[in-house]
């Protein structure tokens, strides 16, 4: 398991910078938690990543359930297929995963 | 059931949180699947302007999330179309999703407003 160490961390864990997030950054982020990064994990995260560089704003849980709709297929957007491959809360840890800030909902 | 909800602005909204909290109960709405509308009068239409620079002021820029609005089901917004002209504000100084509505229509959009939230 790679070393986090060098990261600039917040007190809830998430990254300070996000230049330094690189995809192996992630799947430590996640082994850490427990989780191993499947496509369809990458899918969810990448598309986190594309909706706040486009945006420049982060959905809370019920929004970010209705954009994935809207993008990515109405399956994807349920709340069981996100808690699936997300346990502990899909919105916290797709965006910790993706490098960005804690969501203001997750506090 | 689904209600017609009509939000106005009516004052600028830069320099200040208030931008954010319009937004947040616009999308909350768009989100339980109300039919929302967003309708930019008086000082308001600044909102809509093109090239600001908020970042200078330590703001967050707030334009691109107007472009989320779609993905909620929101056609846009709409700017009155005196409150402009009374600016001195042509169409092609606004960001690429606004609509423009005579004042008389306005009335109209809010007349069949279940609720009108205005900021």
């Amino acid at each position: 398991m790679d070393s986090l160490e060098h990261l600039t961390l917040d007190e809830f864990g998430f990254m300070k910078d996000r230049t330094q997030w690189s995809e192996r950054v992630a799947t430590t982020f996640a082994e850490k938690d427990g989780l191993i990064l499947s496509p369809a994990h990458w899918e969810i995260i990448l598309f986190m990543q594309s909706y706040y560089d486009q945006y420049n704003h982060q959905p809370n849980a019920r929004l970010f359930g209705q954009a994935i709709k809207k993008q990515l297929g109405a399956d994807k957007g349920s709340s069981i297929y996100l808690y699936t491959l997300f346990p502990d809360g899909p919105l916290k840890y797709a965006n910790k995963y993706a490098g960005l800030p804690i969501p203001p909902s997750c506090i | 059931m689904s209600k017609h909800l009509v939000f106005i602005i009516d004052k600028p909204l830069h320099g200040n949180v208030k931008a954010q909290e319009f937004l947040d109960s616009i999308l909350m709405a768009a989100a339980f699947d109300q039919r929302v509308d967003v309708v930019l009068v008086g000082d308001g239409v600044f909102a809509m302007l093109d090239n600001q620079q908020p970042e200078k002021l330590d703001m967050k820029n707030i334009l691109p999330v107007f472009g989320t609005l779609s993905l909620y089901g929101i056609n846009g917004v709409t700017v009155e179309e005196e409150a402009l002209r009374e600016r001195g504000l042509v169409i092609s100084q606004l960001h690429e999703i606004s609509n423009v509505m005579p004042r008389e229509k306005v009335k109209q959009t809010m007349l069949t407003a279940h609720h009108i939230f205005s900021f």
